[in-house]
C-alpha cells in the first residue's frame, strides 16, 4: 500500500512570523502534485518545513509521514525515512567530489532510519571489520583507527547505479566529477539535484522551483528528467509559480497557495484556468485581501 | 653508541654527557656549548598572549625544568604501515585494488634515537645519502659542518633553536647529488611515547643543482601521556639552482605536546620549494614556516591545513621572503576551529630592496565550527622594492548552517555533513601529500575530530 504523508492543520513560524496558518494537505506514494501561488505565499516555508529546516518552527498541527509525526526529526532522518528536497537554491560544497557525496547519501539512505548514527560512542562498532592497517598512534584527537571507518557501497555496485541513472537522464559524466554544485550554472544544479533525487529514490520528493531561473531549454530538460523519475512508489510535489514545467510532467492535483493558506485544490484544468485568469479570483474566492508581498 | 643517561636538563654537563655519548667531534661538541649559552641569554619568544596580544590564550604553562633532554627508543613501536600497503578506490573503474607505495627512504626516530633506516637501492646507486643526523656527523662531517645550522636556521634565531642546537639528537640527513630525480617520497617518522620527555627532531635537506626530491616528515606520539612532552623540531632545506624540493608534514602529536618548530628552505636561482603543512595535533604549536629566494626565478609555495580542536592551540608564522629580482611565491593556509580551539595566524609577504618584478600571493581562510574557538589571523605585506606584484586575501566566517541542511537533507547526520563540508575546505591542501595512505591518514584525523 501507499505510504502517506499527512499534513495536518500546520501552523509555521520564522522568527516569530506566521507564514503557514493552517494547511491541511495529504501526499501519497505515485501522485503528483503541484503547488502553485505567488511569491512570499509560504511555498519555499512549506517543503523546508517538511523536510525539518531548523529555521522554521512549528507551532501547531502535525506532519505524519507512515503512520508517525516526524516533527521531532532532524532532516537527515526525515531523509532516511524516504522524504526528498530539491532545493530551489542549491549550496556549493567546495572540494567535495559529488560522485563522493552521492555515495555517502545513498550509503546513509539505504540503512534507513533504524540503523544506529555513528557517534564517538559506537564509532568502533560500525567499522567494516579489516582492522586496517593504519597505525593506532597519536593523541586523543589523532587517534586513529581505520576499522571506525563507516561502511560505504561498495563502489562497483554505486558505480553501476550512478551510470544508470545518469543515463536515464541522459547528463554527462563530468557532473559527479566535479565539486558539488561548486561554479555549476543555475540549470546544472538542478539538474544536479534531479540526479540526486534519482541516485536516492525518495518516497515523497519535493521540488522547490526546479524551473527558476532556467532559461526554456533548461525547463524542459529538468521538466522531462523528473517525468522520468515518476513511478508507483514515488510521491512528486512539485513547487512553482510558473506554468510552463508543467508541460512535461503528468500532474494528479493542483494546489493554490496564498498568504499561508492552501485555497484551491483541484485537477491539471486548475493550471490553464490561472493561466488564462492570474490568481485574482482565486484570492476573491477564498476572501483573502490583497496582500502586499503578491503578485497580482 | 649507548644511551646515555641524562636527569638534568639545562645544563653543561647534560650537553657535554649527551655529545660523548656520541663521540663527537669536537666542532659539535662547541657547537653545542655555544648554543647553551645563548639560550640562557635569548628571551622566551613572546607568543603567549596571541599574536597581536589582544586577546587571552589559556595557555598552559610548558615546565622545560621537568622535562628529560634525552629518552631512549622504547620497545612499543606500533606498525607505522611504512610498507606503504594501501587500499585505493578507482573511481574509474569502480574498484578497491590494494596497492604498495613506494617510498625512496625510511627513517624512524623513536624518542631521541634512530631506530631505523631504510634507503631504496635505486636511490643509493644514484649517490643520495639518506640516514640519521647522529651517523652524519661521523661520516659526512663536511657536509654537516657546512649545512647544519650555520646559514638557515641558525641557534641565535629563537630561544627553542638555541635549545635545539644544543640538545638535538638522532635526526634526518637527505643529500641529493646534482641532476638526481627521485619520484618516490622519503619518509622521516618520528615517533614519542614518554612523558616528560624533549625530542629535538631535525630533518636537514641538500638538494644539488637541477635534482628533485619529496620528504615526508611525520610526527606521531602514543595517545596515553599523561604529562607533558615537548618537540622542539627544526628543519632546514637547501635547494640549489634549478633543484627542486617538496617537504610534505602531516603533524599529529598527542595532546599533551608542545611543538616548538622552525621549518626554513633557502632557495637558490631557479629553483622550487613547496612547504604542504598539515597541523593536527599538539597541545600547542608555535610554527615559524620560512621561504627565503636567494637566487632569480625562484618559486616558492606554502601550504597548511590547521585544525585544533578541544584546547588545542595552534600558531602559525609564515614568511615568504624575496631577497632578488623576478622571484614569486604563492601561499595558502587554510584553518577550521572546533570546540575551544585556537588558532593564530601571522602571515608575511616580505620583499627587500632588491627584490623588483616579485610576484607573491598570500591568503588565510578560517572556517568557525563553534562559537568558543578564536582565530586571530593577520597576513601582512612589507614592500621595500618597487614594481611588484603583491596581494593579499582572507576570509573568515562560520560553518554555513544552510549548507549543513543541505547535505542533512541527503540523509548525512550533522556532524558527517559539517566532516565533509571540513574535509572540502582543506581537499586543496591535503590532495597534494604524495602518499593514498598519509593523505587517508588525514582524513580520518579530520573526521575523528568532528565526531
Amino acid at each position: 500500500m501507499a505510504d502517506e504523508l499527512i499534513i495536518k492543520d500546520l501552523h509555521v513560524n520564522v522568527e516569530d512570523k506566521e507564514i503557514i496558518k493552517g494547511l491541511n494537505l495529504t501526499i501519497r506514494q505515485g501522485e503528483t502534485h503541484v503547488i502553485m501561488g505567488p511569491n512570499g505565499s509560504g511555498k519555499s516555508t512549506l517543503s523546508n518545513t517538511i523536510m525539518g529546516h531548523p529555521r522554521y518552527t512549528v507551532t501547531a498541527g502535525d506532519i505524519i509521514w507512515q503512520g508517525e509525526s516526524i516533527l521531532d526529526l532532524p532532516a537527515d532522518r526525515r531523509a532516511r525515512r524516504g522524504l526528498f528536497l530539491a532545493f530551489q537554491y542549491p549550496m556549493e560544497v567546495p572540494g567535495v567530489s559529488a560522485s563522493n557525496f552521492l555515495r555517502t547519501a545513498l550509503t546513509n539512505i539505504r540503512k534507513g532510519d533504524q540503523a544506529p548514527t555513528i557517534t564517538p560512542d559506537n564509532l568502533g562498532e560500525i567499522g567494516d571489520g579489516s582492522g586496517g592497517n593504519v597505525a593506532k598512534v597519536g593523541g586523543d584527537g589523532a587517534n586513529i583507527d581505520r576499522s571506525k571507518r563507516q561502511i560505504l557501497i561498495p563502489p562497483k555496485e554505486f558505480r553501476t547505479i550512478l551510470k544508470s541513472k545518469l543515463n536515464l537522464l541522459q547528463m554527462d559524466e563530468k557532473y559527479t566529477k566535479r565539486y558539488l554544485n561548486d561554479g555549476f550554472s543555475g540549470g546544472e544544479k538542478k539538474r544536479m539535484e534531479v540526479l540526486q533525487m534519482a541516485v536516492l529514490s525518495p518516497k515523497i520528493a519535493f521540488l522547490d522551483e526546479p524551473d527558476s531561473g532556467l532559461d526554456i531549454d533548461a525547463i524542459r530538460i529538468v521538466g522531462e528528467g523528473v517525468s522520468k523519475l515518476k513511478g508507483p512508489d514515488m510521491g512528486i510535489v512539485v513547487i512553482t509559480h510558473q506554468q510552463r514545467i508543467l508541460n512535461y510532467l503528468d500532474v494528479d492535483f493542483v494546489h493554490v497557495m496564498m498568504q499561508g493558506y492552501l485555497v484551491k485544490s483541484g485537477g491539471k484544468e486548475l493550471v490553464k484556468e490561472i493561466e488564462e485568469r492570474g490568481y485574482g479570483w482565486i484570492r476573491e474566492e477564498a476572501g483573502l485581501a490583497v496582500g502586499a508581498e503578491e503578485d497580482v | 653508541m649507548t644511551s646515555p643517561v641524562i636527569e638534568s636538563f639545562l645544563t653543561l654537563e647534560a650537553v657535554e654527557k649527551l655529545s660523548a655519548s656520541k663521540q663527537e667531534p669536537e666542532w659539535m661538541l662547541e657547537k653545542r656549548r655555544e648554543a647553551l649559552k645563548l639560550y640562557d641569554a635569548l628571551p622566551l619568544p613572546d607568543w603567549t598572549r596571541g599574536i597581536r596580544g589582544w586577546w587571552t590564550s589559556n595557555l598552559k604553562e610548558l615546565r622545560l625544568e621537568s622535562l628529560k633532554p634525552f629518552t631512549p627508543a622504547g620497545a612499543n613501536l606500533p606498525n607505522l604501515n611504512l610498507d606503504g600497503n594501501v587500499t585505493i578506490e578507482d573511481e574509474e573503474e569502480g574498484e578497491t585494488r590494494e596497492i604498495v607505495e613506494q617510498t625512496a627512504g625510511v627513517i624512524v626516530q623513536y624518542n631521541s634515537e634512530v631506530v631505523q633506516v631504510e634507503l631504496s637501492e635505486e636511490a643509493a646507486a644514484q649517490g643520495v645519502i639518506f640516514c640519521s643526523l647522529d651517523e652524519a656527523v661521523q661520516k659526512h662531517p663536511a657536509l654537516v659542518h657546512e649545512y647544519f645550522m650555520t646559514s638557515n636556521v641558525k641557534p641565535d634565531d629563537n630561544k627553542f633553536a638555541a635549545l635545539h642546537a644544543a640538545l638535538w639528537s638522532g635526526g634526518a640527513f637527505l643529500y641529493v647529488p646534482k641532476n638526481v630525480i627521485i619520484d618516490a617520497p622519503f619518509r622521516v617518522v618520528f615517533y614519542a611515547d614518554t612523558a616528560n620527555s624533549a625530542i629535538f627532531s631535525h630533518v636537514l635537506v641538500v638538494a644539488e643543482p637541477y635534482s628533485q626530491v619529496k620528504i615526508i616528515e611525520e610526527q606521531l606520539s602514543a595517545s596515553n601521556l599523561k604529562e607533558q612532552a615537548l618537540d622542539a623540531n627544526i628543519v632546514e632545506v637547501f635547494v640549489a639552482t634549478g633543484a627542486k624540493v617538496e617537504f610534505y608534514n602531516p603533524q599529529e602529536w598527542g595532546e599533551n605536546f608542545f611543538n616548538y618548530s622552525t621549518k626554513r628552505a633557502l632557495l637558490k636561482k631557479d629553483s622550487i620549494h613547496r612547504w604542504i603543512l598539515a597541523v593536527m595535533g599538539s597541545e600547542e604549536t608555535r610554527l615559524d614556516v620560512e621561504s627565503v629566494t636567494l637566487g632569480e626565478g625562484a618559486h616558492a609555495e606554502s601550504v597548511g591545513a590547521i585544525f585544533p580542536n578541544h584546547e588545542q592551540h595552534l600558531d602559525l608564522k609564515v614568511v615568504m621572503r624575496h631577497s632578488v629580482p623576478n622571484t614569486s611565491g604563492d601561499a595558502l593556509f587554510k584553518a577550521a576551529l572546533l570546540d575551544k580551539g585556537q588558532y593564530g595566524f601571522q602571515g608575511k609577504i616580505r620583499v627587500d630592496k632588491l627584490g623588483r618584478n616579485t610576484d607573491s600571493f598570500l591568503s588565510d581562510h578560517v572556517l568557525f565550527l563553534s562559537e568558543d574557538s578564536k582565530a586571530d589571523a593577520l597576513p601582512s605585506l612589507d614592500v621595500d622594492a618597487n614594481d611588484v606584484r603583491c596581494a593579499h586575501g582572507q576570509t573568515i566566517g562560520m560553518v554555513d548552517e544552510q549548507a549543513i541542511f543541505y547535505l542533512q537533507s541527503r540523509g548525512l547526520s550533522r556532524e558527517e555533513a559539517v566532516g565533509l563540508i571540513v574535509q572540502g575546505f582543506f581537499e586543496q591542501v591535503t590532495n597534494r601529500i604524495p602518499l593514498a595512505s598519509v593523505r587517508q591518514r588525514m582524513k580520518e584525523i579530520v573526521s575523528r575530530k568532528i565526531y
